[in-house]
């Protein structure tokens, strides 16, 4: 659906409508496009999207921003933090995908729940749920490099 | 540079009626010139009928030049001035060009590179220049007027700097430039509309000197690229090259230092390798004396040389699938361009890792250029009633800017779709500084060392402030073309930084237009008489399309304006019938500036119609 509608508005605005327009008319072409290619790129990710809509109901969502920190989010952290480098140190390829298979359904969760949160327009519970989230993502980012680095040496 | 509306022979002159548009594929070893005539797109021969022009020019003196098939007939006589693959040279440094190990003398030309012949020092833009106003002329030749506007084709993988490079050749050929057109996206348009194919498609692309690989979403109209890979220092060349250094080997021979024999030996190396396209044994004649008079191979032995070039092409495919998250299992199939890929080894290897048979049945030397010829006449504006595609395409490359420590912070991923801007902002970091300095660089690489350099800005007039207090948001912007622009403002003040740009490689636009000065400087009347008639049709034109936007839009003008609108335009017809270039052009700017505001708004109006009546989670 989202995809469809990219390309349809993009089919109009499209610098290429435009080749043979005023420089002006292709200038505002660009903007256009710049802005519809940025708007699908944030909507189609469920993060990006979950903060968009965080920021349009005017929270702040940057990490830097202060946050009551959950303590079980919090040990379970440093627990998968430990778990890693331990699978890293033994070389351990089914541990890993193990621990990728459970960071992920917790990403899924995270994603329910905040999109839930959305909804019932809970913005502080909604935030905490989204830091999470973008802590899972940053983190299974490493999961995958980690798993690229073992793939590499076998 | 400006529209001409070309007519129909024995057809009244109707505005806006078919304007000639012509694809052109400005190739390592070879170009072409298409066009769409009759509804079909197809490749311009020459006087002689052929269609590949060798991308080769001879300069007999500064102005006076020899391309194509008559220079290359002087390549094996003057190897060091007769210049070939230029492609490979276009927005690279001396040192760049030192590790191609071609032939030519090098000079220093700042950033990028001069190549000293016997009768002329040339940058590779100028040659390039040459070959795309030889493909000009032979257009223009054709349809008896010149063109309007030309889709030029450059490899996916090209950096800005070598994509500059290459707008500035074209306009220093006085090409009107459309697009720049990613070679494989071109070549899916031809096969695309061939076939009318929907999926993901791989486009396998390897030229005389560059490698590509594509993958692209078709679906209804729209050709999606969602990643992109490749190498531009991989392609045919390379395994010739390969040949000639086994040989040499085995016969104990080194003819690195002596580049004519080394052309000969390369020369007779593609021969041989275009033989074991069809043989199992090939031999052929070098023209050189001794132990290499003739040489030969087994196609088996040019197979084992081949696969590691081969390895090497398809390590880029993979990469390109991880990031666009994709299986081979996905691809619904791959098509094959580039002469290259008429090599039976490339097509075995491409057909056992994609697990499917190459699509070959288009002319893997002429795809391209009718690809660009297909949407030069799309973008013209000359398409029949349903008869309508869209094309998206990516950055090749990370653009990023150097932090601390020399290290890369990415501001615009690889493969983003295009146009496309990001902002990032800076901060201060003493007390009362006024200016900083950004560098700007393209590639995958951690480090900046490792990474192509492509600007370096100075940020000036900012605020006197405590460190740390400033922000300045600078934004790039990677238009249609794959071209960089940069903005900067200070966000708590206001003030429009002053941006210095300065281009690591390629040229400014003012020494563009030096160069286009120089050019007609000594040349004859007409030059300035064509540009005088280019400024009055663009000038025409703008009047037209001006008319047409206010009888359909002037309700989003106040009086003040539609009357100031007005004047410009009274203004400019007066000027219409002047000889004086500067007065015509100084009035379309002042034309345009004023009806800026005008077109922005008619285009939100546009957008707000197409939106009206959809909420956003339908979105």
């Amino acid at each position: 659906m989202l995809d469809a509608q990219w390309k349809a508005r993009a089919a109009q605005v499209h610098p290429d409508r435009f080749a043979n327009a005023s420089a002006p008319e292709k200038r505002v072409a660009m903007q256009w496009s710049t802005q519809l290619n940025e708007a699908y790129r944030v909507l189609r990710d469920p993060l990006q999207r979950a903060k968009y809509l965080c920021e349009l109901a005017g929270q702040d969502v940057s990490e830097s921003a202060s946050r009551t920190l959950d303590t079980v989010f919090l040990s379970q952290q440093m627990q998968w933090r430990e778990d890693l480098e331990n699978l890293e140190a033994h070389q351990d390829g089914p541990g890993l995908m193990a621990l990728m298979t459970q960071v992920e359904a917790n990403r899924a969760q995270c994603h329910t729940q905040t999109s839930q949160l959305i909804e019932q327009r809970h913005w502080a519970d909604a935030l905490s749920c989204l830091n999470e989230w973008m802590f899972i993502e940053k983190f299974l980012k490493e999961l995958q490099a980690v798993k690229r680095a073992q793939a590499a040496t076998e | 540079m400006a529209f001409l509306q070309i007519s129909e022979p024995d057809a009244s002159p109707i505005p806006h009626q078919r304007k000639v548009a012509v694809g052109i594929d400005l190739g390592t070893t070879h170009s072409l010139v298409a066009a769409v005539r009759h509804s079909v797109a197809e490749v311009l021969p020459d006087a002689q009928g052929r269609a590949l022009m060798p991308s080769a020019v001879y300069y007999q003196s500064a102005d006076e030049v020899v391309v194509g098939h008559d220079a290359l007939a002087l390549q094996e006589s003057k190897p060091l001035d007769t210049l070939v693959s230029i492609k490979r040279l276009m927005g690279k440094s001396r040192a760049d060009a030192l590790s191609t190990g071609m032939p030519y003398y090098f000079e220093d030309l700042g950033n990028s590179v001069a190549i000293a012949t016997e009768n002329a020092v040339v940058t590779p833009v100028k040659v390039a220049a040459q070959i795309l106003l030889s493909l000009r002329k032979r257009a223009q030749e054709t349809f008896g007027d010149d063109v309007v506007g030309a889709v030029i084709t450059v490899p996916a993988y090209f950096d800005d700097a070598q994509r500059q490079a290459t707008r500035d050749a074209a306009r220093l050929a006085g090409l009107n430039v459309l697009r720049l057109l990613n070679e494989p996206t071109a070549a899916a348009i031809a096969y695309g509309l061939d076939n009318s194919s929907e999926g993901v498609y791989a486009v396998y692309d390897l030229g005389g000197g560059t490698f590509d690989l594509s993958l692209l979403r078709l679906t209804q109209g729209v050709f999606e690229v969602i990643a992109t890979g490749g190498d531009t220092a991989l392609g045919g060349d390379d395994f010739d090259a390969a040949i000639v250094q086994t040989l040499c080997q085995q016969a104990g021979l080194d003819f690195s230092e002596q580049p004519q024999q080394q052309r000969h030996l390369l020369m007779a190396a593609r021969r041989l390798r275009e033989q074991l396209s069809t043989d199992d044994l090939a031999r052929v004649k070098t023209g050189l004396d001794g132990a290499l008079a003739s040489i030969s191979m087994t196609r088996d032995v040019f197979e084992t040389l081949a696969t590691p070039l081969i390895k090497r092409s398809l390590s880029c495919a993979q990469r390109a699938l991880d990031d666009a998250l994709l299986s081979l299992a996905q691809v619904q199939g791959v098509v094959m361009v580039g002469g290259a890929t008429r090599m039976p080894v490339v097509q075995q290897m491409v057909k056992q890792f994609f697990g499917h048979e190459p699509l070959v049945n288009l002319n893997p030397d002429e795809v391209v250029a009718i690809g660009a010829a297909l949407q030069a006449n799309l973008l013209a504006g000359n398409r029949h009633p349903g008869e309508d595609w869209l094309l998206l395409d990516v950055t090749p490359l990370s653009l990023g800017l150097e932090t601390m420590g020399g290290l890369v912070e990415t501001i615009i991923p690889r493969n983003s779709t295009i146009p496309v801007a990001r902002g990032q902002d800076f901060t201060t970091y003493r007390d009362g500084q006024t200016a900083l300095a950004v560098h700007v660089v393209q590639g995958e690489r951690d480090l900046v060392s490792e990474c192509r350099s492509l600007a370096r800005f100075e940020l000036r007039g900012i605020p006197p402030m405590v460190a740390g207090a400033a922000r300045i948001r600078v934004t790039f912007q990677v238009d249609a073309d794959g071209l960089l622009n940069v903005s900067a403002q200070e966000q708590a003040s206001g003030t429009q930084a002053e941006v210095t740009v300065k281009p690591s490689h390629g040229l400014t636009d003012e020494q563009i237009a030096k160069m286009l000065q120089d050019s007609v400087a000594g040349a004859d009347e007409d030059a300035k008489l064509r540009m005088l008639r280019e400024e009055q049709v663009q000038a025409s034109q703008l009047l037209e399309s001006i008319t047409a936007a206010l009888a359909q839009d002037s309700n989003l003008l106040n009086a003040d304006e539609l009357s100031q609108i007005e004047t410009e335009m009274a203004n400019m017809r007066g000027q219409l019938e002047t000889d004086s270039v500067d007065a015509l052009r100084a009035a379309v700017k002042s034309l345009s500036a004023c009806t800026d505001d005008f077109a922005a708004r008619r285009m939100d109006r546009s957008i707000r119609q197409a939106l009206t009546g959809r909420n956003l989670n339908e979105i």
